[in-house]
């Protein structure tokens, strides 16, 4: 009995040794029985399709530690010694790296027991190669978000909507507010904020709000920095769902520069403004279409027109009708980016009135260079100065004209002062013609016999005369021959020693000549003062009266006067 | 008969530039119009010469050509006339312009004791007059 017992018990055990074996076989995972010194004595399909070696190669050739990876040999031998010696505090459970026989790294999770009663263990090895691989790549991915997540420009807050709390900053985010990361983390979104009006904690609460409610938020905010400056923010704020949590994901962008443009530019604009419109200058922008984009205040006290009236209007009701033409043209040719350096344009008051105005203009483009925007145009009103430009030219030209008539009439009166000179020249003309004649007639030469010429002299002798009479006596005497010459002094009211001179001379030159004078009507004054001045008369012949003065020049001439008795 | 003998002994006198003309019993001297003084001595040598050759009554010196009258000219005409007159003639100078009359005059010049005709023909008169009236005294 006992060894049917026995049998019995023995065809148990084997029947359960080969049901033990069939599922060792079968089994999914690979499974290996390792002997105390590490040699593995048997090994299963699933092992021999895992690892790449046959049974034959394997089973009590190669050991345990062969088939593991260099870095994890060390690991494995010393857990199988453990397992061992203390078996309690050898891993049941434990990750390894395998090599394939054809060189490829497995990775494994090893489950591992000693077979009771036996120093053989059992290894259950399941391949995690795949999981690994997704864990890697899931690492690899998770890295590469952080990079970018950690590289974007913008702090990336992720902000947990029911916990309050931040559960994920990016490195810009600490930037930001200058605290790290990990300083950051478990505070609140609405921690940092300045404080100041409208910035409160209260308000940002109501944006997140919203955000987790599936709203997107958009908004400025001003956050204090650790340092305890402020900046500006833009902050954008999206709910998120990430592995069930409710989360809100918020953008940071720090605007302060931008602000900082943005005021400047204000500045810079408000400045041109109130430049513009309280410029004494009249300045006015049009558009392409030469309508009126701008128009100010000095522009408005030029022509009377309100901004309100012309803006958006055509340039043209700005000029004097009969000006408009010129004008316009004068604009258009700005368009082609012609500068105006100077140049005189009309433009009319609401009140009909004209006003000359200068210009000079300048386009503006738009960012290609060559489109033109705009042109704006400034001018200076020189009405007054035209006025005055005119008003001197006319007092100018009245006084060119009040000069051209003083020449006129300085002119005339110089014309006049000509006449008169001439006619003076032509009267000293004739008054010296006529003392010449005067002259001659004075002491006119008379033949009045032949061989007998006479001159009566008459008047004073002076040497003008005397000279004149001694000329013409010798002259006439050559002329007719005359051998007597009869010089009768009667009509002589005196004689001086100079006058007596002259008479000698004379008398002298004739005789040169071959001819006699005699002298006669020598008055007894004149007689006396010959004396008494010593003047020789002596060989003169002299005779008291004309007559006898005759009668001696006929004797001279052998000739007598005879009477009919 | 004189005037025959007169006619015979008729020869041209030539100088250098002036003729003395001997017409009947007077020497005939036309001046030229500006005479020089070699022209003024040669003559003055001329008429001596032939006052001696021809016992002529007078000298007639016609200086109606001459247009200006300078002291030598009125001096040597001056010592000519002298020198005529102490040879037994006489001169007359004929024809003297009222321009030289009155330069002459001016600068008192005198021409001694020649005498003075209006032209060559009373000049001849005059020598012929002067002739008979020495004549009769």
């Amino acid at each position: 009995m006992q060894s049917g017992d026995e049998r019995q018990n023995r065809e148990e055990v084997l029947k359960e040794l080969q049901e033990y074996r069939t599922i060792f076989e079968i089994s999914g995972s690979s499974i290996a029985i390792a002997a105390d010194d590490g040699t593995i004595n048997r090994v299963n399909a699933e092992f021999v399709k895992l690892f790449g070696y046959s049974k034959e190669e394997v089973e009590g050739r190669k050991k345990w530690s062969e088939l593991c990876a260099a870095e994890d040999r060390d690991r494995i031998n010393h857990y199988h010694q453990l397992r061992r010696s203390n078996p309690d505090s050898a891993p049941h459970n434990y990750e390894a790296r395998f090599i394939h026989k054809n060189g490829g790294l497995i990775h494994a999770y090893i489950t591992a027991g000693l077979i009771p009663k036996t120093q053989e263990s059992v290894l259950a090895v399941i391949d995690i190669s795949n999981l690994k691989k997704a864990e890697e790549t899931a690492r690899v991915s998770e890295r590469s978000y952080r990079q970018i997540f950690n590289s974007v420009n913008d702090a990336i807050i992720v902000h947990d909507a029911a916990r309050e709390i931040i559960v994920d900053a990016n490195t810009k985010a600490s930037e930001m507010f200058g605290y790290t990361l990990e300083e950051i983390k478990n505070t609140s979104l609405k921690d940092r904020v300045a404080g100041k009006h409208p910035y409160s904690e209260a308000i940002l609460r109501d944006f997140i709000n919203k955000a987790a409610k599936g709203a997107p938020q958009v908004f400025e905010w001003l956050y204090r920095h650790k340092d305890g400056r402020t900046f500006s923010t833009e902050i954008s704020l999206k709910d998120a769902v990430i592995s069930g949590d409710q989360l809100v994901l918020a953008i940071i962008r720090d605007i302060t520069e931008r602000k900082r443009a943005e005021e400047a530019f204000r500045e810079t604009n408000a400045y041109l403004e109130n430049l513009l419109n309280y410029a004494n200058a009249p300045i006015i922008v049009w558009d392409p279409d030469y309508n009126i984009t701008r128009f100010n205040r000095a522009f408005e006290r030029l022509t009377g027109y309100r901004a309100d009236e012309v803006l958006g209007k055509s340039l043209e009701i700005l000029f004097p009708d009969d000006k408009k033409e010129d004008s316009m043209g004068l604009i258009r040719r700005t368009a082609s980016g012609e500068r105006w350096e100077v140049v005189e344009i009309a433009i009319a008051h609401v009140d009909q009135t004209v006003r000359t105005v200068l210009w000079n203009s300048a386009t503006l483009f738009a960012p290609d260079g060559t489109t033109v925007v705009a042109t704006i145009a400034q001018g200076q009103d020189i009405t007054a100065r035209k006025r005055a430009e005119e008003e001197l030219r006319q007092s100018h030209e009245k006084l060119e004209s009040r000069v051209r008539e003083r020449t006129a009439e300085l002119e005339k009166l110089n014309e006049a002062l000509r006449g008169e000179i001439e006619e003076r020249k032509r009267a000293e003309e004739i008054i010296s013609r006529q003392a010449q004649e005067i002259l001659e007639v004075s002491t006119p030469v008379i033949q009045i016999w032949e061989g007998i010429v006479s001159v009566p002299l008459i008047g004073t002798l002076d040497s003008m005369r005397a000279q004149q009479l001694m000329e013409q006596l010798l002259q006439r005497i050559v002329e007719t021959g005359s051998a007597v010459a009869l010089l009768d002094v009667t009509g002589v009211p005196a004689i001086d020693s100079k006058t007596a001179r002259y008479l000698i001379e004379t008398i002298s030159a004739v005789r040169l000549l071959g001819a006699e004078v005699v002298l006669t009507g020598i008055r007894p004054a004149i007689a006396r003062t010959l004396a008494q001045l010593g003047v020789d008369l002596s060989n003169v012949n002299t005779r008291s009266s004309f007559s006898a003065g005759l009668l001696f020049a006929l004797t001279l001439l052998k000739l007598r006067v005879v009477s009919h008795d | 008969m004189i005037e025959q003998r007169h006619l015979k002994g008729r020869e041209p006198i030539t100088g250098e530039s002036i003729s003395v003309i001997k017409i009947r019993d007077v020497l005939l001297v036309a001046m030229p119009p500006d005479p020089d003084d070699t022209t003024i001595t040669i003559l003055q040598e001329k008429v001596l010469a032939a006052i001696e050759r021809y016992q002529v009554k007078g000298l007639v010196l016609d200086i109606s050509a001459v247009q200006t009258l300078d002291s030598f000219f009125a001096r040597v005409v001056a010592e000519t006339a002298q020198m005529v007159v102490l040879m037994g003639a006489q001169t007359v100078i004929a024809g003297m312009q009222p321009s030289v009359a009155i330069t002459a005059t001016q600068l008192g010049l005198t021409l001694g004791g020649a005498l003075t005709a209006l032209n060559v023909d009373l000049a001849l008169e005059i020598v012929s007059d002067a002739f008979q009236r020495r004549q009769r005294s």
